[in-house]
């Protein structure tokens, strides 16, 4: 319970914590996985069937 | 004990990992999730595909569904796991509460057992076949080698994994490079053979009158495959310090490498309709022994590697529940995390690929509105602030106790999401409603969760004031 307790404890610091999603973050993931997806979609119906 | 088996032995418990344990780079993380992204399966999910679309308009899709459906996956999974360095499981205590979070427990584990045993069913029925098809192994000794093999992925999964997560780290990326090579020559030698031109040609086996549904269904295929990689995604970027360094390796590993080795299945199957996506017979019919050794070590490096992820995954989250936690060692939590797929593999594979469709089924159908109730709650309630202490504690004052340890937000937005989902689409039959074809079922399904859940927690008396951030907090009278 010691080692939970310390490590709790540690990332109840924000220091310690890992990024947040900021921003730049955000667009990144939206560029990649819904623009890029919904450009796709759209070359796809234009596509020759 | 040495100190190198007391960090993985400390690494692999309940608990939280500290910025100094989170020591995957892009590499590693790219690595195992493409590792974990690429098996057997892929061929199968490729097969599916020809029966609606032919090659060019398949390829977009799947690949522009399955980058959709990380979009979902990867705002649910990766931020918390990230951010406190916990896993899938216990990333759902604020969402569903202390006792609540179990019902999100019993589903990873149904779900990863299901999945563990599909990869080892393929793996022993590929590798069979691979041998029977080259004469290495007498067509009547099919049904003993499928077994054999199976069982045999498994023991190799359990020796790899014993140890902890370094052996991930460690081989998760040689196994993806060696992956990703094979399935390049996969693709060269079906294309040599074949004719890029008769694969585009081809037309699809057996399509539905709606171009736009059999486009729609395609891209519901790639998003329901990539939320179901919910549990592996939060088990794996708990090694990553950044959420935003953790974006690139999980898309490339993921979405790109998987999507490549599904277009491989969807380019064999339209080529040879019979192989139902896998090219293993079809290379060595044309290239022997040779092309079949490429096809089988594709086989046994990529079921292995997915497995052993799953086993990974599976084993960390019965290690969430205190009892186990504290009594049964990693090795012990690995071994047991392998058991109900050898039973499954010895006593009722034919059964349960009998029934593989209704599995994809439950996995796709829970798994979304799971991901949607997580952002709600994560981005809108929380504002991607999680008391972390009261993560890991089983107080019934705790944040995330709720009423009796549940929170009723968190099991509405869930059931919402599932009755979106099969109003708008049979999972099992694939029989679509009205409107699926402009909108996909995981989507909505997803969306319906999020704001039901947002909404149960601004209606219900006393959720709203206890689980939004201080700034947001009513005075209390």
């Amino acid at each position: 319970m010691n080692e939970l307790d310390d490590r709790l404890s540690a990332l109840e610091r924000p220091e310690n914590q890992g990024e947040p999603l900021d921003r730049q973050g955000f667009f990144l993931l939206a560029g990649l996985t819904l623009v890029l997806p919904a450009a796709l979609l759209l070359v796809g119906l234009v596509f020759p069937a | 004990m040495s100190s190198q088996q007391n960090s993985s032995a400390i690494v692999e418990g309940s608990l939280p990992l500290l910025p100094g344990q989170r020591t995957w780079g892009p590499l590693a993380l790219f690595g195992n999730s493409a590792s974990a992204a690429v098996a057997t399966w892929c061929f199968i999910t490729g097969g599916y595909i020809a029966y609606w679309l032919p090659a060019g308009r398949g390829s977009i899709a799947i690949t522009a569904g399955t980058l959709l459906g990380l979009f979902i996956m990867m705002l649910a999974a990766v931020p918390a796991s990230s951010r406190y360095g916990i896993e899938a499981v216990r990333s759902t205590r604020p969402q569903f509460g202390v006792r609540g979070s179990n019902f999100a427990l019993v589903l990873v584990l149904l779900i990863m057992a299901g999945w563990n045993a599909v990869l080892t069913i393929f793996l022993g029925r590929a590798a069979a076949s691979a041998l029977i098809t080259m004469n290495v192994l007498p067509e009547a000794q099919r049904a003993a080698a499928e077994i054999g093999f199976g069982i045999l992925g498994c023991l190799v999964v359990f020796i790899l994994l014993r140890k902890g997560p370094d052996t991930l780290r460690n081989i998760g990326p040689v196994i993806a490079v060696s992956v990703i090579a094979l399935s390049a020559v996969i693709m060269i030698i079906l294309v040599t053979n074949v004719g890029l031109e008769t694969i585009f040609a081809a037309r699809p086996l057996e399509p539905y009158p709606s171009e736009r549904l059999n486009y729609a269904l395609v891209t519901e295929l790639g998003i329901a495959g990539a939320v179901a990689w919910w549990p592996y995604v939060g088990g794996l970027t708990r090694f990553s310090k950044s959420t935003r360094g953790s974006i690139l390796p999980v898309v490339l590993g993921l979405g790109v490498t998987m999507s490549l080795v599904i277009i491989i299945g969807l380019f064999a199957s339209l080529a040879v309709p019979e192989s139902g996506g896998d090219p293993t017979a079809f290379l060595i019919e044309v290239g022997g022994p040779v092309f079949g050794v490429v096809a089988l070590g594709f086989i046994v490096l990529a079921n292995i590697g997915t497995t052993m992820i799953g086993v990974y995954v599976c084993a960390l989250a019965l290690k969430q529940v205190p009892s186990i936690d504290r009594k049964v060692s990693w090795k012990g939590s690995t071994a047991i995390s392998i058991l109900p797929v050898l039973a499954i593999l010895v006593f009722f594979a034919g059964p349960f690929m009998d029934n593989y469709g209704t599995f994809l089924a439950f996995a796709g159908v829970t798994l979304g509105p799971i991901c949607g109730v997580q952002i709600a709650d994560y981005y809108f309630i929380r504002k991607q602030h999680l008391d972390v202490r009261a993560l890991f504690t089983e107080d019934r004052g705790g944040t995330y106790w709720y009423f009796g340890g549940v929170n009723p937000a968190g099991f509405i937005g869930a059931a919402a999401g599932v009755a979106t989902y099969l109003l708008i689409l049979d999972p099992v039959h694939f029989t679509a409603r009205p409107g699926f074809e402009y909108m996909t079922a995981t989507i909505p399904a997803t969306i319906a969760a999020g704001a039901s859940y947002w909404l149960a927690m601004r209606l219900i008396p006393g959720l709203w004031t206890r689980s939004a951030p201080q700034s947001q907090r009513l005075p209390v009278a």
